[in-house]
């Protein structure tokens, strides 16, 4: 799962990408809020489908994405009933690679261990809040589009992370 | 001990006589006591204080609050206020373990106060396993957590609910769910901007608690305000039930006016200072054993009343010295931790504080309180007072008067002191300006419903819309959505004052000495200022505005240092509000005032003389803020000056009375604000009376409405001031030699007392134009009033981007506007031709001198009578020694060179 807000800590989240097996194949399923109002709705399908499953694996998820989710469901009074095993590829990453690579941030692993090029067209993350409010005001969907793929690369480099991580 | 004895002693001394103008004494009054039923715990913790039976009024507080009411407990100081919620609280813990309750504190050293009282009280009634904690900035992270999650009671401050709390509400949601009782402790503080934001604070908590499926119930203790039940409903919305007979029992309590002798004829200054005055009385009591404070107006006069004394006890009784102390905003906590638990064990004999021991601090009780100035306003009196004075004991309280208008006239009406009810605290919770911070708040918090708008106020709906064109809300199917990546939280401030504070360092060691707000550091901490801290003179070596950090050093001077300098208003942005008034205009709006700070004066201790005047560097300072102008009319200032009276000085002197009677129609100080006359985009004979806090506090409106009553009271006072000239209980004190005035000082006007009471006479007119209606107020249509919320909300959120300090106008010399003026005014310089000219006029002057010589040729060139010629005269070479070459003499370097060359055969 990755999560994407709409500004410093306890704001809303507006984007949850989730990328489940189904038994067969891995499926990526985003959840967008078109404006502010969706985020009870965003975070409430979210957590109907985490709820299902057994295990979660996150990128520094259990210091931001899980307690995020948490928060904000309580903020919108959903009932937040998680209890699956939580995997958190950021510590398992940094004790395989720590020293061997410059940081352990998403990007950087993405570019050395899955061995992709960097990123084009790439939307910053700090730049993402501001580019949600803009398009809930205006509904021009140009930077969204970066935004949603940015979820999505990230969550690709997620799974690809895990197989790639040496077994132990 | 029996102040009688000791007041007469005074009395019939040589030193001191007639210098006791008034004694005001309420008699001992005993306790009231009534019966409540309490439980076994409750039983225990009230004999584990020593408590027996409980005041009456303690008892109708706990009993409406058993009912469900909203209480407010507003009696007098030391009268058992804490009880009133401690035992409500303990009760409902008994009743319900999981319950909370919030308390909230106007200040940190107030709640860790509270905290020690609390956790007592939760021992005696064994209740261990009640988590309660002080949540406040000092609070470490870990124990944030677990009182986050566990606790059943929080003791914090209203800005900490602001920006720490309400913001991570989710987090908080437990705790919300099961929140019973909101604690309001020293409700009247909560006056001015401070209650305006913090009603709105509560509003938010309220709708939080609403969501999380909670019902609050408020209990608050306030001292004596003139509107207790409408201050109540004011910040939390509620009808409150009022407990205000106070049952607690009360010692003697002996009121003394003391006023400093004249000691010149001189009308300024001619009293003697009031506080050589109270650190003589100070010494006198704490050599006798009496528990003394005395509360002073500023800081650095609390300094010096502290050392006058230890140097006085120096020489009488050094074994005293130890058990003496200052006390003021600006030292660091720990330090005042450590005073005020000595305070309380009865270490300390005596302390020199600022008003910053008035809030209700348990310091036990003392015996004396000595108020160096009458504190402003009623209210503010009493607490102070109100210090002295242990259960049953008698009390002494001594005003010492200052040398001002107000001290004056309360030492001449000392029944103004107690015939009058207490003033009224006001704030104004609709403010669009303050709801404006809210209301982004409340929406990051939470979605806002349209039904909800209505909860903040009438200004809600055009705020919000608004906030929206400012792409900071958004509105989408019915509720309103923050819509900006910031927190807002962090932008609004719930006291009005700049967040950041200046440290002090030492630069022998770079320990941390204090901190100073932004606003005091510049008139306190500028380079070459003698900073005093803890009776010791600090050198200031620099002061850099950029990162807050002023560095000093520990040195020993004879002096202090005065800041020369002050404010001025520097334009009218807008006009709010404007109506004839007598014969003249009076108006009101916002302005744009500057302070400077450029210089300072050296005075020495004791006897007050200034040695030498330096200037100083410092940035001038913006303060946007409201205020109040009266034009006369142009008529009348050419009577005055047709009188031979000089105009300008005798507005100075009107604005100057104006300015120190206020405190007496509104509750305010009359250090809230400062006078002068005219800017550049007023007439010149505009009289203003502005705020010296940033959008002021709303007092100048109140001025403005109070016109009709202030004026007439000035000219009666300055008609009844027996001074022939003018005297600083009338008009204001002298003008200095220099041009920069320094309103605060009272140095802005001329003791021109003609002119004043001709211009006051002049502008009242027969008193039939006094209340006339607004002409123009941008309040009157809600389009015009949407405009100007419209302008004024944009111009603050633009603002709202930049840091929130004050920006320093740098000094820069306008270079390019004056070349311009330049070219328009004078022609193309004509290098050729001025040459020429110059030629011409060498030749011209060289022909005359030729004709005239002609004319009469000179004398022969003889040297001076007296002057030796000819053979008495020396050549160089004859002088003894080594032989001169005439080369050696004067030769160049070059030809040195040459010789040398020669000389080594080259």
């Amino acid at each position: 799962m990755d999560l994407e807000t709409t500004g410093l800590a306890h704001s809303p989240l507006f984007l949850i990408g989730a990328m489940v097996w189904d038994g067969g194949d891995f499926v990526i399923r985003q959840y967008l809020a078109r404006h502010y109002g969706e985020e009870a709705a965003v975070t409430a399908l979210f957590l109907d489908l985490a709820c299902e499953k057994r295990l979660f694996v996150s990128f520094n998820g259990k210091s931001f994405d899980l307690p995020y989710v948490r928060t904000r469901a309580a903020a919108c009074g959903i009932p937040c009933a998680l209890d699956a095993a939580h995997l958190d590829l950021l510590h398992e990453c940094r004790r395989a690679w720590k020293g061997h690579l410059p940081n352990c941030k998403l990007q950087t692993l993405e570019q050395h261990i899955c061995g992709r090029p960097p990123r084009v067209g790439d939307i910053p993350g700090a730049e993402i809040p501001e580019a949600y409010h803009a398009y809930v005001r205006t509904g021009h969907s140009g930077q969204m589009a970066q935004i949603i793929r940015h979820n999505l690369m990230d969550l690709v480099t997620l799974a690809e992370l895990l197989v790639k991580l040496p077994a132990e | 001990m029996d102040f009688t004895a000791f007041l007469n002693d005074i009395r019939h001394s040589s030193d001191y006589r007639d210098q006791i103008v008034y004694i005001h004494e309420v008699a001992a009054s005993d306790a009231r006591h009534a019966e409540l039923s309490l439980t076994e715990p409750l039983l225990r913790m009230l004999a584990a204080r020593g408590i027996g039976q409980l005041y009456s009024h303690q008892v109708l507080a706990i009993s409406a609050a058993r009912e469900g009411a909203d209480v407010l407990v507003a009696t007098g100081t030391a009268s058992g206020k804490s009880l009133c919620f401690q035992i409500p609280i303990l009760e409902r813990l008994l009743s319900e373990p999981t319950a909370t309750a919030l308390l909230l504190f106007p200040t940190k050293a107030l709640s860790q106060d509270q905290f020690q009282g609390l956790r007592a009280a939760l021992d005696a009634a064994t209740l261990p396993e009640v988590l309660a904690g002080v949540y406040d900035g000092d609070t470490p992270s870990s124990t944030r957590r677990k009182l986050r999650d566990g606790a059943n009671l929080i003791l914090t401050n209203p800005d900490m609910l602001h920006a720490g709390i309400l913001p991570r509400h989710a987090r908080w949601a437990s705790f919300l769910s099961r929140l019973r009782l909101v604690v309001l402790d020293e409700l009247h503080v909560y006056s001015g901007i401070f209650g305006s934001n913090m009603a709105n604070v509560l509003r938010r908590l309220a709708r939080l608690c609403a969501h999380y499926g909670s019902r609050l119930q408020y209990l608050a203790c306030s001292a004596t305000v003139g509107n207790p039940r409408e201050l109540a409903r004011a910040l939390t919305g509620r009808e409150v039930t009022l407990v205000d007979d106070d049952g607690s029992p009360h010692g003697k309590r002996t009121y003394v006016f003391w006023n400093p002798p004249r000691e010149r004829a001189r009308t300024w200054r001619g009293r003697r200072s009031a506080n050589v005055e109270a650190h003589e009385l100070m010494a006198l009591l704490i050599t006798k054993g009496v528990r003394t404070i005395t509360f002073s107006k500023a800081k650095m006069t609390a300094e010096i009343i502290h050392r006058y004394v230890s140097e006085r006890l120096q020489q009488t009784a050094p074994h005293l010295l130890s058990a003496l102390s200052p006390y003021r905003g600006g030292y660091l906590p720990e330090e005042r931790r450590e005073i005020e638990r000595k305070l309380f064990s009865g270490e300390l004999l005596g302390v020199s504080s600022t008003k910053a021991l008035e809030l209700g601090i348990n310091i036990g009780g003392l015996d004396a309180s000595i108020l160096v100035g009458y504190p402003g306003t009623l209210a503010g009196f009493f607490q102070q007072a109100g210090r002295a004075g242990r259960a049953t004991d008698d009390a002494l309280v001594v005003l010492v008067g200052l040398d001002t208008p107000v001290n004056q006239y309360v030492m001449s009406h000392p029944e103004y002191l107690f015939d009058r009810p207490v003033e009224e605290a006001a704030l104004d919770a609709d403010n669009p300006f303050v709801v404006t911070g809210h209301l982004r708040c409340a929406a990051h918090e939470l979605a806002l419903p349209d039904a909800e708008v209505a909860r903040f106020g009438p200004h809600a709906l055009t705020a919000l819309e608004v906030l929206e064109k400012n792409l900071k809300v958004r509105r989408i199917d019915g509720r309103w959505y923050h819509a900006a990546s910031e927190l807002p939280q962090t932008e609004v401030s719930l006291r009005s004052y700049s967040d950041a504070n200046v440290v002090i360092e030492d630069v022998d060691g770079g320990a941390i000495i204090g901190e100073l707000d932004k606003f005091d550091a510049s008139p306190l901490l500028y380079p070459g200022a003698i900073y005093l801290h803890a009776g010791d003179t600090w050198l200031v070596l620099t002061l850099d505005l950029e990162r807050n950090i002023a560095r000093v050093k520990r040195v020993e001077v004879d002096y202090y240092t005065q800041p020369l300098g002050g404010t001025d208003i520097h334009h009218i942005d807008r006009c709010l509000r404007e109506k004839p008034f007598g014969t003249g205009r009076a108006h009101w709006g916002e302005v744009t005032a500057v302070f400077h700070n450029w210089g300072y004066e050296k005075v020495r201790f004791y006897e007050l003389d200034a040695i030498s005047r330096h200037a100083v560097d410092l940035p001038t300072f913006l303060l946007e803020t409201m205020a109040v102008w009266i034009v006369p009319s142009e008529a009348l200032m050419e009577r005055v000056r047709a009188a031979g009276l000089d105009a300008f000085n005798g507005l100075r002197g009107v604005g100057y009375a104006a300015r120190m009677l206020l405190p007496l129609f509104i509750t305010c100080d009359t250090l809230d604000f400062s006078h002068t006359v005219g800017s550049i985009n007023s007439p010149w004979n505009a009289l203003f009376i502005y705020e010296r806090y940033p959008r002021g506090l709303g007092f100048t409106e109140k001025a403005y409405e109070h016109l009709h009553k202030l004026l007439p009271a000035v000219l009666t006072a300055i008609k009844a001031c027996p001074c022939a000239e003018g005297c600083p209980c009338c008009t204001g004190k002298p003008l200095r030699g220099e041009l920069v005035w320094n309103p605060e000082r009272g140095e802005a006007a001329i003791p021109n007392k003609a002119a004043a009471i001709m211009i006051l006479e002049g502008l009242l007119g027969d008193g039939s134009n006094l209340e006339a209606a607004d002409t123009m107020a941008l309040t009157d249509s809600t389009e015009a009033e949407r405009l100007r919320l419209d302008a004024d909300l944009r111009r603050r959120l633009e603002r709202m981007r930049e840091p929130q300090v004050v920006h320093p106008i740098q000094p820069r010399v306008e270079t390019a506007p004056a070349q311009v003026e330049q070219t328009e005014t004078l022609p193309e310089p004509d290098v050729a031709r001025r040459g020429d000219r110059r030629r011409d006029f060498g030749r011209e002057l060289r022909k005359r001198i030729v004709q005239r010589l002609e004319a009469e040729p000179l004398p022969p060139n003889l040297p001076p009578p007296g002057m030796k010629t000819g053979a008495g005269v020396l050549p160089p070479t004859a002088f003894p020694g080594k032989p001169v070459s005439p080369v050696e003499l004067g030769d160049s370097l070059a030809a040195r060179a040459r010789r040398l060359k020669k000389e080594r055969g080259e």
